[in-house]
């Protein structure tokens, strides 16, 4: 089934600190391992610093020009911070699917809850999900740090990332620090069972 | 399936390092900064696998000169910096084009458009080729990164001059496979050859000089700009009314919005900014009615199209800014708008949805283990400083205290200036300033406004924030491990001085600003605590 994709699009919206750059590197590698042209978008610097930040990992059989998503063409978002999904309102499509991790940091200014961002969304795809990653993994492992991983691990057995789990899998081991390694692996596999019940 | 052996997905930056390894660099130098720190950042770590010499030099001005020492060496030499870099070493950067590289030197230079991460401004450094006739290449991915800078060895070596290589954000971090070559490891000593002239820019010979680098530049628009693959054009059998004339990133925007269009345009992609290849383009131009410029921030592009248009008489119309924002990064559906607009067809443009979004503010850094020392500073100089003082910000992390919730800084200008401008407040007001200033800015360019302050003596007080290491750009080293900044103090003249751990010693912080305000003379505290990030992952 993956080698019919022509191109597929995740943008990826969080805040500085989350690992957005680590689920770009572990998104490309996948898609790279996968056969996939791939061109991912990415920033570094000021806005790693605890402020809103937006990636982007477009691959597929077909050349991929723009690094960025294009208007209405998000296949998948991927929001690590609830408040910033609102970001990816011109990415989105009726097809669109929306996988909202349920953590809230503190924006130092405006805020809006969870269930307010899922209203305004839901106007433009029904596909929204709504998952605890943070919560799940600050319970096992005492910290949120792998909570990006557990998102993909989430997607995949949802089938909403049209990659294969052996490459995924081997993606994280290429790309995250082998002293990290375990706890990342730990929350993948707790993710896929979490998204089979 | 394509072999999978030498390809790898690279980071544009990375990529830039791969493409210069592969041409035989030698000597490297950089002052770190966003969007190309990751260029000196592999440098420094693949440095043990290889037999390179790599520095962080102590600001771009200084990397600049190591570099071209080392081409007067004949080593193959490369610098690197942001776009703002290249105004601190733009003094140097003119007359190496005058006596030329002796070893193959590449410059690569990062511009910001959209200043995801610059303050300062929004600077376009294509100007400089101009400026200081720098032949100029402008990739458009991480492919053709690792591709032009090979390229820019290439033009170096032929025409024994420093080449530019011009990235902006969205070409230095963007990932993408690139198939990498053959790297060689030999060790390469240089040799300066005395015995001539030719590296002395001093009138008159200097005159001479400058002749023959415009002689250089039209040699190498006639032999190489005209001829390279560099400059290419693309849908050349399409009927189109219509072209494209593109370089850089714009020209994966052209790319995505014909494909979004579902149309064929011709596209003279220019890989080469400077020299620009003026019979292509006049060749190119003469097949359309009209032809759409696409390029971010000022047209440079444009004007100079519009220039061989008016040389050649060619009456194609050229239409760019008047349809493309001139602040801020292009998108695709930039280009979708103004392709529908010249073909006079409603507009696909479709951007405002209309969502109210919530933005976070970048901060200091606190997690569960502690957090950054600079909390407890900006809130002892809250407590103690009067309200109607002036705060003068600087570059660095502590940037950030301009935003909410600290909100202090009355002005925040480029790399150096606090102090300077601190001085000139002092000058002709008696109101209080109060300068802050990061160790890595300290050493890049801060002790010589210090020194003004010395020896045209005003009063501000001067904080400088020592966290051990150049943080934002994704810590750097600095010549802080070596020299200490208070023994610089002392040396240049600063009669008050006092290091203080701003969390450990809070309270006697407290005392010591409230002291240093009323000095007749300029006052330093240095806060001194390692960064809390850098320090947490250490442990």
């Amino acid at each position: 089934m993956q080698k019919d994709i022509l191109e597929f699009n995740i943008a990826i919206f969080g805040v500085g600190g989350q690992g957005l750059v680590t689920l770009i590197k572990i998104l490309a590698q996948t898609a790279f391992l996968a056969g996939f042209n791939v061109k991912t978008s990415e920033f570094h610097g000021l806005s790693q610093r605890g402020g809103s930040v937006e990636a982007h990992v477009r691959f597929g059989r077909n050349e991929i020009f723009s690094p960025v998503t294009p208007c209405k063409k998000a296949n998948l978002v991927f929001a690590l911070e609830s408040q910033e999904t609102l970001s990816s309102a011109d990415l989105l499509s009726p097809k669109t699917f929306i996988l909202i991790n349920s953590y809230q940091f503190p924006t130092l200014s405006e805020s809006v809850t969870t269930e307010n961002v899922m209203i305004k969304l839901k106007k433009f795809t029904k596909n929204v999900l709504l998952i605890s990653a943070a919560c799940a993994c600050e319970e096992s492992f005492g910290t949120i740090a792998p909570s990006g991983v557990y998102m993909l691990g989430f997607a995949l057995e949802k089938n909403l990332i049209p990659i294969e789990a052996e490459n995924l899998l081997e993606a994280i081991k290429e790309v995250i620090p082998l002293k990290h390694q375990d706890i990342n692996i730990k929350a993948f596999d707790m993710a896929r069972k979490e998204a089979k019940k | 399936m394509e072999k999978k052996e030498n390809k790898r997905i690279l980071l544009g930056n990375e990529a830039i390092v791969y493409g210069a390894l592969e041409a035989k660099v030698r000597f490297i130098s950089t002052y770190p900064g966003t969007p190309v720190s990751e260029i000196g950042d592999t440098f420094y770590k693949l440095a043990k696998d290889f037999s390179y010499y790599f520095e962080y030099s102590e600001n771009e001005m200084v990397a600049l000169q190591s570099a071209i020492g080392a081409s007067f060496a004949n080593v193959r030499s490369m610098a690197v910096m942001k776009n703002f870099g290249l105004n601190v070493c733009s003094d140097s950067l003119a007359p190496f084009c005058y006596t030329g590289a002796k070893g193959p030197t590449v410059i690569v230079v990062g511009d910001d458009p959209g200043c995801f991460s610059s303050a300062e401004s929004e600077q376009n450094s294509r100007g400089y080729s101009c400026i200081a006739h720098i032949p100029t290449l402008e990739p458009s991915d991480a492919k053709e990164c690792y591709e032009y800078t090979k390229t820019a060895f290439n033009i170096s070596e032929n025409y024994k001059i420093p080449v530019m290589v011009r990235l902006t954000t969205r070409v230095a971090h963007q990932r993408m496979p690139v198939d990498v070559g053959e790297i060689n490891k030999d060790a390469i000593l240089g040799k300066f050859v005395k015995g001539n002239n030719s590296l002395i820019t001093m009138p008159p010979q200097v005159l001479a000089m400058h002749q023959k680098l415009l002689e250089k530049i039209i040699k190498i628009r006639g032999e190489y700009s005209e001829d390279s693959d560099l400059n290419r054009v693309e849908n050349g059998n399409s009927q189109s009314t219509i072209g494209i004339i593109t370089s850089g990133i714009s020209y994966s925007y052209v790319q995505e919005a014909l494909k979004e269009m579902g149309i064929k345009i011709p596209i003279l992609k220019l890989g080469f900014f400077y020299p620009l290849p003026v019979k292509k383009i006049a060749h190119f131009l003469k097949k359309f009615e009209k032809v759409l410029v696409v390029e971010e921030l000022e047209p440079y592009l444009e004007k100079e199209i519009k220039e061989v248009c008016y040389g050649e008489n060619i009456k194609t119309k050229v239409f760019g800014k008047s349809l493309l924002p001139e602040v801020g990064e292009l998108s695709t559906e930039h280009v979708v708008f103004a392709l529908s607009e010249l073909a006079g067809k409603m507009s696909l443009f479709t951007n405002t949805v209309n969502v109210k979004t919530v933005k976070h503010i970048p901060r200091f850094c606190s997690g569960k283990t502690g957090a950054c020392p600079y909390w407890k500073l900006y809130s002892a100089i809250k407590e103690v400083v009067p309200k109607d003082a002036i705060f003068g910000g600087d570059i660095g992390c502590y940037m950030m205290a301009a935003l909410p919730p600290h909100n202090l800084y009355d002005y925040l200008l480029n790399m150096g200036s606090s102090i300077g401008i601190a001085h000139g407040i002092k000058k002709v007001s008696s109101q209080k300033v109060v300068a802050f200033m990061g160790d890595g800015t300290f050493f890049h360019s801060g002790i010589s406004s210090i020194i003004n302050c010395v020896y045209n003596k005003s009063n501000p007080l001067v904080i400088i924030m020592d966290n051990e290491i150049t943080a934002m750009t994704g810590h750097q080293p600095n010549p802080g491990s070596e020299v200490k900044i208070e023994e610089i103090l002392k040396a240049i003249g600063v009669k008050n001085i006092r290091v203080l751990d701003e969390e450990a010693q809070y309270d006697e912080l407290k005392k010591t600003i409230k002291e240093f305000l009323n000095k007749d003379s300029i006052s330093v505290i240095v806060a001194k605590k390692i960064c809390w990030l850098l320090a947490a992952r250490k442990n």
